[in-house]
């Protein structure tokens, strides 16, 4: 290859000695100034990126830390929570809402209360709106219509008694004469959802509000327990509180 | 002699110039390489020190410790839920039973209530009764409601004789908060 150069040729003597010559005139200068641009290049692209590195590496250890702590944290909680006391209050809240929907319970239940309260009940219906959309609805419930034999006092007796029943049972309307009363009831339930657990999350504590309701959840059962002696709980129904000693 | 035609001088002064240049360039070279030397091998060291790797081992360790327990996991985490969902029911939940007893409750014993109409905002009363004075009785108990917030709004939609009954024939509306 020929490249024109000053001074000639690469190949030429003249070349090759007038850079030489140049070069000694100014080493004094062109070496240093060769180590501080190499410097600078191995600052920007290797010192640079590697202090980049390092500080992520900080932080990764700074969360790996913290996400230790969590772990030790949730498995303490976990290996010192008593299964049973779990299982008991599991229960409880499964009997007030149930996981799915308690036809046989809610019926049964309904006529219990019907007798507690010494009021008649005709035909009821019950209603529980879109299938498939059920899964979706926040609050799913099924809704109770129900006709009484009953003036003011019996129905007022007959809801009262419905709430001894289903804790979280809501009389959404009455509409009441001195001889009949028709009552539109919601029950609750709440289908078990996927548990879905991340171990670096602390495991969420039951609060004031939640050990409140389980208190109050507690004192229904055992007036229900105590007011309804021959209590015996159904076979497949998932409502024990509902369940009948079949009072006609 | 005269200094200006003197050659050897200006020489002289860039000769002296190239020197102290040649001399800062030296230093900031050799200062520069020993602070990407230093530097790299602080970093390197740094490097070395940060337990990252032990820290992984045991978070992994500790992972499939409480993956152990996921069955007792399950269940309190479902605990958790419901009992958060009873709470919210609970709060918002209308207290019919209640309403319906509190009016029994403010209304005289002579008043006999022909409709009882109740929903999650509004009571609506037909009602009747010989006293007239049991119905201001009444009203008057409604009013006090009211001043105590209990109630928001009363509305009497009538009130009539029925001359051959003898009996006076009240309606009413009332807001719940």
């Amino acid at each position: 290859m020929n490249t024109q150069l000053p001074f000639g040729n690469f190949q030429s003597g003249t070349f090759r000695s007038a850079y030489i010559t140049l070069y000694q005139k100014h080493k004094d200068l062109i070496t240093p100034t060769a180590v501080i641009v190499v410097c600078i290049l191995l600052l920007w692209f290797v010192i640079v990126p590697q202090i980049n590195e390092y500080l992520n590496l900080q932080t990764q250890v700074e969360n790996t830390r913290k996400k230790i702590a969590t772990l030790r944290e949730n498995l303490s909680f976990l290996t010192a929570l008593p299964i049973g006391d779990v299982d008991e209050k599991l229960e409880l809240t499964s009997d007030a809402l149930p996981g799915e929907k308690d036809f046989q319970g809610i019926v049964e239940g309904i006529a219990i209360a019907a007798g507690r309260a010494n009021v008649a009940v005709d035909d009821f219906s019950l209603s529980i709106g879109d299938l498939s959309a059920t899964q979706a609805v926040a609050r799913p419930f099924i809704q109770v219509t129900l006709n009484l034999r009953s003036g003011l006092n019996g129905t007022e007796r007959f809801i009262s008694e419905i709430s001894k029943t289903f804790p979280l049972a809501q009389v959404e309307t009455a509409q009441i004469t001195t001889t009949t009363a028709t009552v539109a009831i919601k029950f609750h339930y709440k289908v078990i959802p996927k548990v879905i657990f991340n171990e670096a999350v602390p495991i969420p504590r039951l609060n004031s509000k939640d050990l409140e309701v389980i208190n109050r959840l507690k004192v229904w059962k055992n007036d229900f327990l105590n007011t309804s002696p021959s209590f015996v709980a159904p076979v497949g129904s998932s409502s024990s509180i509902a369940s009948p000693s079949a009072q006609q | 002699m005269n200094e200006e035609i003197n050659l050897l001088v200006d020489r002289k002064k860039s000769a002296e110039f190239g020197k102290r240049l040649a001399k800062r360039l030296r230093i900031t070279a050799v200062v520069l390489l020993v602070f990407v030397i230093a530097t790299a091998l602080v970093l390197f060291v740094l490097r070395l020190q940060l337990p990252l790797e032990s820290l992984k081992k045991e978070e992994n360790g500790l992972v499939q410790q409480v993956s152990l327990t996921r069955n007792k996991t399950a269940k309190w985490l479902l605990l958790k839920e419901k009992t958060t969902e009873i709470g919210i029911i609970l709060a918002k939940r209308p207290d019919t039973g209640g309403s319906i007893n509190i009016m029994k409750d403010i209304m005289p014993a002579s008043i006999n209530v022909s409709t009882f109409n109740i929903n999650e905002d509004t009571i609506l009363i037909s009602a009747t009764s010989p006293s007239l004075t049991d119905v201001d009785i009444f009203l008057n108990n409604l009013i006090a409601m009211m001043e105590k917030k209990l109630l928001t709004k009363v509305t009497l939609n009538g009130l009539g004789v029925q001359e051959q009954r003898g009996l006076y024939v009240l309606s009413l509306t009332i807001h719940l908060p």
